[in-house]
């Protein structure tokens, strides 16, 4: 076993080595699907964003939509979710509605958080998305106490934790890991390494050179796979979260990706080696996955240009009708400071 | 029954403040199965740093009463997360000085998780934190941070004079459903006081002591500290009334209008640095309210602009105390009424 499959294996010599099934034919479609909505949304609102139709602090997911739709996949819709600013392909991926996702993002009332959130803090308990942070590494925490009612609870549930490779190094994310291992807690810890923590390369902030090999500091399973590959991410999510059911602990998976927009809009991503970024694109996880979907003739090129062309519908049908939706109204200002209505105002002293 | 929570069998009579706030988590844990603790040393034997939780973790088990690692930030965001996900966590924050180091939990996350989410998710905790100023600990654990948690909208902050208060707060707290902070002055765990079963919900100032003269806004060991002073004015000077907050956040402003309306002089006394604390709260509220009513400027008493020293004498120089609340009094009252 080389130190590379290591990474794939559980540390304990007890754990069983889960057998995860690939997904059928059904489910390969819908995880294209997920990828093809997540990028579709993608570029209306980049779109949107440079006619000027929309103003907004936007942080593109393009390039990590495999690692959403396959971590998706291998949840439950019960299992708990908390990503972060960049998020709308986990959100897409875990089932929020388009409708109340994009009406947040342009903070309109009929959004998730009646459009007093935004983009960075989109939340629908339903879907079991829990928080959106925009402070990197704060999820993580939060995530572990998720899990840890689980637990009391026995739901079954788990939680999985979305975050970047730039939060592998703020203290939350070590004070989770290790109270996760400690108390065996249900999570997944998922690190989307798309190789840069905001405008800073990877090798720059880190030594280690696989954010997995961090997971062997709390003996936890860590594990290194191709976030560009659904397939890939499925399976070492299903893996972790079988693990997790049967209260063997969190894992630590590091998907391997990349962000094909840089940090924010508006990016000109100067600091990116220009031929690191034109391979990436080669790499583009959505096409790719098309035509291995292709090649395997588990769709024709027929079906997944009509997937393409309804989420693009779809998102341009949903964007126009949420354009038109109102702001929420001054009423909404000092309603949900706290439980008690009133309450806000009175501890102002107003 | 020696691992019995203290002051839980058949008390009588005067308890604790430390017993008054075991009670109210060992009534809690026993009433309601998704009642958990959780924090550094909280488990037996030990049961905390000062004793608080002690026998809890024996009577209702150590997986509702758990240890955790040295790691504030994942005690603060597990407790969110677990408040998120139905249980009513309540953790231990071993000093307020350690706040800086879950803040970004505190403020954040806890205190904005509702708002942010349109009211879809809510944050039922409890922070319970200590403050050892007087106890000569220095500067690092010492500190009364409660201005750093007043100006985050979104945090019940409470701070309890008696062992009364302590228990009852704590019930309302724990019923509440939105994050709260309860402070812990440790030279008051000691202080005993009879027990009342009566609820008392949060936002729901004391009059502590009626008075006619001036008005002593305050909150914690402090009130005691204001009883004494009043207490020693009386005989022949102003006849002080102390108004005991018992919550920052809510606040009751109408208790605290009421009383100054009625004084026409306050005062407003606390532990904490007077630049920038909550004293400074208070006095705007009341001029803001009552300008043209008052007959002197508000006043403010509390800690001098420095780290808190550790040498004894230093310690009680830097703090407030009864001698500089009474020549504070003696100064608002000085003014032709």
């Amino acid at each position: 076993m080389d130190e590379d499959d290591g990474h794939r294996r559980s540390l304990r010599a007890d754990d069983k080595i889960v057998t995860v099934a690939t997904p059928d034919d059904d489910s390969l479609r819908s995880i294209y699907r997920t990828m093809v909505l997540v990028a579709a949304c993608d570029d209306a609102l980049r779109a949107a964003i440079s006619a000027g139709t929309v103003t907004m602090a936007y942080y593109s997911p393009r390039g990590q939509e495999a690692t959403a739709a396959g971590f998706g996949a291998a949840l439950r819709a019960d299992d708990y979710l908390v990503t972060t600013y960049r998020g709308l392909h986990d959100q897409i991926a875990k089932g929020v509605p388009l409708r109340p996702l994009l009406a947040e993002m342009l903070g309109r009332r009929a959004g998730t958080g009646k459009g007093k959130g935004g983009p960075m803090h989109v939340v629908w308990p339903d879907a079991g998305l829990m928080v959106t942070t925009g402070v990197v590494g704060s999820g993580l925490p939060i995530a572990c106490g998720l899990a840890w009612a689980a637990q009391r609870q026995g739901s079954g549930r788990v939680a999985l934790a979305s975050f970047g490779d730039g939060a592998t190094n703020i203290g939350a994310f070590h004070e989770a890991c290790n109270l996760a291992a400690v108390w065996r807690l249900p999570v997944v810890f998922l690190c989307q390494n798309n190789g840069y923590g905001e405008h800073t390369a990877f090798s720059d902030h880190q030594r280690t050179a696989r954010v997995a090999d961090r997971a062997a500091a709390y003996a936890m399973p860590g594990v290194t796979v191709d976030g560009n590959d659904p397939l890939a991410v499925h399976a070492a999510v299903a893996e972790a979260v079988t693990r997790a059911r049967a209260g063997d602990g969190p894992t630590l998976i590091e998907a391997l990706t990349y962000r094909l927009y840089g940090h924010v809009f508006g990016d000109r991503m100067g600091y990116v080696p220009p031929d690191e970024l034109a391979r990436a694109w080669t790499e583009e996880p959505v096409g790719r996955f098309r035509r291995r979907l292709v090649e395997t003739a588990v769709v024709s090129d027929d079906e997944a240009d009509a997937i393409e062309q309804e989420c693009a519908h779809l998102v341009a049908d949903t964007l126009d009708e949420v354009l038109a939706l109102p702001e929420p109204g001054p009423d909404e200002l000092l309603t949900d400071v706290l439980a008690a209505s009133g309450a806000a105002a009175r501890s102002t002293g107003g | 029954m020696a691992d019995a929570p203290a002051g839980t069998p058949a008390d009588t009579g005067e308890v604790s403040v430390r017993a008054a706030i075991t009670r109210a988590l060992d009534e809690a844990l026993g009433a309601d199965e998704r009642v958990v603790l959780l924090g550094e040393d909280i488990a037996d034997p030990g049961g905390g740093v000062f004793g608080v939780t002690r026998g809890l973790s024996t009577k209702h088990g150590a997986d509702r009463v758990r240890d955790t690692p040295i790691s504030e930030q994942a005690i603060v965001g597990a407790a969110i997360g677990a408040a998120l996900g139905g249980l009513r966590p309540v953790a231990e924050l071993m000093f307020m000085d350690f706040l800086g180091l879950c803040l970004d939990q505190l403020a954040n996350h806890a205190a904005k998780l509702r708002y942010m989410s349109g009211g879809r998710t809510a944050v039922p905790m409890v922070l319970r934190t200590a403050v050892g100023g007087g106890l000569q600990v220095g500067a690092q654990h010492s500190q009364m941070l409660e201005g750093w948690l007043t100006h985050v909208p979104g945090l019940n902050v409470v701070v309890p004079s008696s062992a009364s208060d302590a228990r009852r707060l704590l019930h309302a707290c724990l019923a509440d459903d939105d994050p709260c902070v309860f402070i812990e002055q440790v030279p008051l765990l000691s202080r005993r006081g009879p027990l009342d079963d009566t609820p008392l919900a949060l936002g729901v100032a004391d009059v502590a002591r009626p008075g006619a003269d001036v008005t002593v806004l305050t909150y914690g060991r402090q009130v005691h500290e204001a009883l004494a002073a009043a207490e020693s004015l009386a005989p022949s000077g102003p006849d002080v009334e102390v108004l005991d907050l018992r919550t920052l956040a809510p606040l009751d402003t109408e208790a605290v209008l009421d009383s100054v309306r009625r004084t026409r002089r306050c005062v407003v006394f606390h532990e904490a640095v007077v630049t920038g604390g909550f004293g400074a709260e208070l006095a705007a509220l009341v001029s803001e309210s009552l300008f043209g009513r008052l007959l002197a400027p508000v006043l403010r008493v509390g800690a001098v602009s420095a780290p808190l020293p550790y040498a004894k004498g230093l310690e009680r120089l830097a703090l407030p105390g009864k001698e500089r609340l009474v020549a504070a009094i003696t100064q608002a009252t000085s003014t032709a009424g």
